[in-house]
């Protein structure tokens, strides 16, 4: 037994073992957890040291071979990946495989307009779901009811990221249906939509913004309804508007409570990067947990070596070990700052808050951002 | 789901960049993907002597960039003037029905050529 236990463990399937251990990983204690990660980054900064002539350089030039990874501390000194990279005309020297073995691409369109396109082999593919689902489970524990899709279908924007990740809730499901077709949403369909859904408990699913132009419709309409005790609002996507205006998270919550009868404790945001297999979903205190098959870093703007303590806030970087096609060392273009547990949370692992796209950014919002854009020049 | 060929073109490409005073300028974006190329071209005498792209958007798109400048250089301008789609789309090769936008693309870049591109 022993001997096949090792087998598994000695290469690469520890990390597709830990995708498929979701909720085990987050009941290790913090140090054991923290110390499992530390081996699934050593052996995928390994993985892509040995396979990718452009991170080696890298690697290289920062004077950290493989062998010199050796505590938690360390991992500060990994080379980091700029997301900018994935827009470029030279992005396949960010490959650890083949583009022939790459299964999928999945794209960012971003406020600039140039699409950030990440590329996933079978294995990559493979962990991102096994981890995105275990991820939706714990913390969503969805596994029937109705799902009203504030947002385009992937039918109609195919290898969208946002679309993606939401999409495969879906199939945990009875049935779902979405709402925004041609960049159109006619609310007055929404709420038939949730009337004749009277046999399932319902959740609403979309970006922010179109959660918040449905509650606008019901405000103006003066209709306010009652979802089902279970029922909830997931959101994923940027909470700045195109205007520039933020959408208040704390209004937010009272108006799904009010117009839609949710309460605070079942609204829960999801942070996602395409580039990422990772996510972050919110338990119902509002508290962002990392998936656990990850680390992240927060870094100081002003000098990326360095890491901001608890609370403070910083440039995300993330450590994502489930990536066997490109390097899964990221410097994202997030400030967020990476919470304290709080009292009686008995998960381990890692909780950040999302607070705004870096200054420096080019971007400023996600392809949400540009469907709304779209949406309210139609509304003209 | 990639071919050798868009493999090759996009891993090796060797017409990236841009030409610094280029007698023509083609560009296209896919509206649905956001994918978009650019392709600079010199000129001389009607043939077509030397092309270079940028390209933002998925492998196939920065692929088929490549591709299209290697078809186009050394041809004369009124051969590529009269290419039908079926022609370019020998030059990828298979594509599968996600990559087929990059056709498309490719054939919106060469209609936007003309004789007198060029006086």
């Amino acid at each position: 037994m022993s001997e096949i236990v090792n087998k598994l463990t000695n290469n690469t399937d520890l990390i597709r073992l830990a995708n498929g251990a979701v909720s085990q990983l987050f009941a290790l204690s913090d140090e054991d957890l923290a110390t499992f990660q530390f081996e699934m980054i050593k052996r995928s900064y390994a993985y892509h040291f040995e396979n990718n002539a452009f991170y080696r350089d890298l690697a290289v030039c920062a004077d950290l071979t493989p062998d010199a990874l050796h505590t938690e501390a360390d991992l500060a000194k990994i080379p980091l990946i700029p997301v900018s990279a994935y827009k470029g005309q030279d992005s396949h020297r960010l490959l650890s495989v083949g583009l022939t073995e790459v299964e999928h691409e999945m794209r960012s369109t971003g406020t600039s307009g140039v699409p950030s396109v990440a590329r996933r082999c079978t294995t990559t593919v493979d962990g991102g779901v096994q981890s995105v689902y275990g991820m939706y489970r714990e913390f969503l524990g969805i596994s029937k009811g109705a799902g009203l899709y504030l947002c385009p279908s992937t039918e109609e924007i195919p290898e969208m990221g946002m679309i993606k990740a939401l999409n495969m809730l879906a199939g945990l499901l009875d049935t779902h249906r979405f709402m925004v077709r041609n960049e159109q949403m006619i609310p007055e369909d929404a709420v038939a939509q949730l009337k004749e859904w009277d046999t399932f408990t319902r959740h609403i699913i979309g970006p922010p913004f179109l959660i918040h132009r449905f509650i606008s419709f019901l405000k103006a309409t003066n209709t306010k309804l009652k979802l089902d005790p279970g029922s909830l609002i997931i959101t994923l996507g940027g909470w700045k508007r195109f205007s520039g205006a933020m959408i208040s998270r704390v209004e937010f919550n009272q108006e799904c409570e009010e117009w839609l009868g949710v309460p605070t404790q079942n609204v829960r945001d999801i942070y996602a990067l395409v580039e990422s297999n990772i996510v972050a979903i919110e338990d119902e205190h509002g508290v962002k947990h990392v998936s656990p098959t990850a680390r992240i870093s927060v870094r100081d703007q002003n000098d990326l070596s360095r890491e901001m303590p608890l609370g403070k806030p910083g440039q995300l970087a993330i450590y994502d070990p489930t990536n066997f096609t490109v390097p899964g060392f990221l410097l994202t273009e997030d400030i967020v700052t990476q919470e304290p547990k709080r009292d009686g949370d008995t998960r381990s692992g890692q909780r950040i808050k999302y607070i705004m796209r870096a200054p420096v950014s080019t971007e400023f919002g996600c392809c949400a951002v540009n469907l709304e854009k779209k949406m309210d020049a139609q509304d003209a | 789901m990639f071919s050798a060929r868009i493999a090759e073109n996009f891993t090796s490409p060797t017409h990236g960049g841009e030409l610094a005073d280029p007698h023509i300028v083609l560009e296209n974006k896919d509206p649905v993907c956001g994918d978009q190329i650019r392709i600079s071209i010199a000129v001389d005498d009607g043939s077509i002597t030397q092309v270079r792209f940028r390209a933002w958007g998925c492998a196939t798109s920065l692929a088929t960039a490549n591709i299209l400048c290697v078809w186009m250089e050394g041809k004369q301008l009124t051969d590529c003037v009269a290419a039908t789609p079926e022609e370019l789309a020998e030059q990828f090769g298979t594509l599968t029905p996600e990559q087929r936008h990059c056709h498309e693309i490719a054939v919106n870049l060469v209609a936007q050529l003309q004789p007198e591109s060029v006086a």
